[in-house]
């Protein structure tokens, strides 16, 4: 009965911690979009034509937001 | 422009909302590079850390990593990254969209204070009555950085530039297009 018990309460702390560790990467997720979509909107205010580095910007804010995404993936299927 | 470009004189290619037919920008300002230091210094610690902490751990005799099943360990960890790297690019961003801008009809002022809020103010270049500039401190002075201040005629907004590059400079040039506009 205590093993049983036992188990339980270790399956539950899985639980709780998987959900939590969802719960912090979703609001990152979020916080990812808002940081994505504010690149779009400065790049609105001021266009930098034929620069590298306004194509550099929006390619590193779209690449950070798909490695946000992959890791919220990537931590559906490990853990 | 290159990456850290923080005074440029008749830039090329720029755009911006609102920009009138026949406006033409003299100058882009930008903090001057050296003001980016603090964030990368902050960047390289936080990058730098991690390596570090299991050293540190081991010397204490306290190693708390056993704990942590080793999924989670390799999520936080990458999410750890993940964070850093969003706070070096939501700094050079903001520094980089800071912008001061000097046309040749008025002066305008982009300041993205964060990543949801941003204040654009304008101001046409015969508003403005005097112009100032401060350079405090060893930094300041060694770099050639500081505050150009220009005071708007009646209750209209007062302009800063704040920490730009060869303040006399920028000084000097809004001055000028002020006397021009004076003398027609």
């Amino acid at each position: 009965m205590d093993n049983i018990s036992q188990l339980l309460q270790d399956f539950q702390i899985g639980v709780v911690a998987k959900g939590i560790t969802l719960l912090v990467l979703f609001l990152f997720i979020i916080s990812v979009i808002i940081i994505f979509s504010s690149v779009q909107s400065f790049n609105r205010i001021i266009f930098i034509k034929q620069s590298a580095i306004t194509l550099l910007i929006q390619g590193i804010a779209i690449a950070y937001f798909l490695a946000a995404i992959s890791l919220f993936i990537l931590a559906l299927a490990i853990l | 422009m290159g990456l850290f470009t923080s005074f440029t004189m008749q830039p090329q290619g720029v755009e911006f909302e609102h920009q009138e037919p026949g406006e033409q920008i003299i100058l882009l300002l930008r903090r001057h590079a050296i003001t980016n230091v603090p964030w990368i210094t902050i960047t390289l610690v936080l990058f730098i850390l991690p390596l570090l902490v299991p050293t540190i751990l081991s010397i204490t005799n306290q190693n708390l990593f056993f704990l942590i099943p080793d999924n989670f360990l390799l999520i936080y960890l990458l999410l750890y990254y993940l964070i850093v790297i969003g706070y070096a690019l939501l700094s050079f961003v903001l520094w980089f969209y800071n912008l001061g801008l000097v046309t040749n009809y008025r002066v305008i002022d982009i300041d993205a204070v964060n990543f949801t809020s941003k204040n654009v103010a304008a101001t046409a270049i015969h508003d403005i009555v005097d112009v100032e500039y401060t350079q405090r401190g060893f930094l300041q002075n060694t770099f050639d950085y500081g505050n150009v201040f220009m005071q708007t005629a009646g209750t209209n907004e007062n302009f800063e530039f704040d920490l730009v590059p060869q303040p006399a400079v920028v000084a000097d040039i809004v001055s000028d297009l002020i006397r021009e506009k004076e003398n027609g």
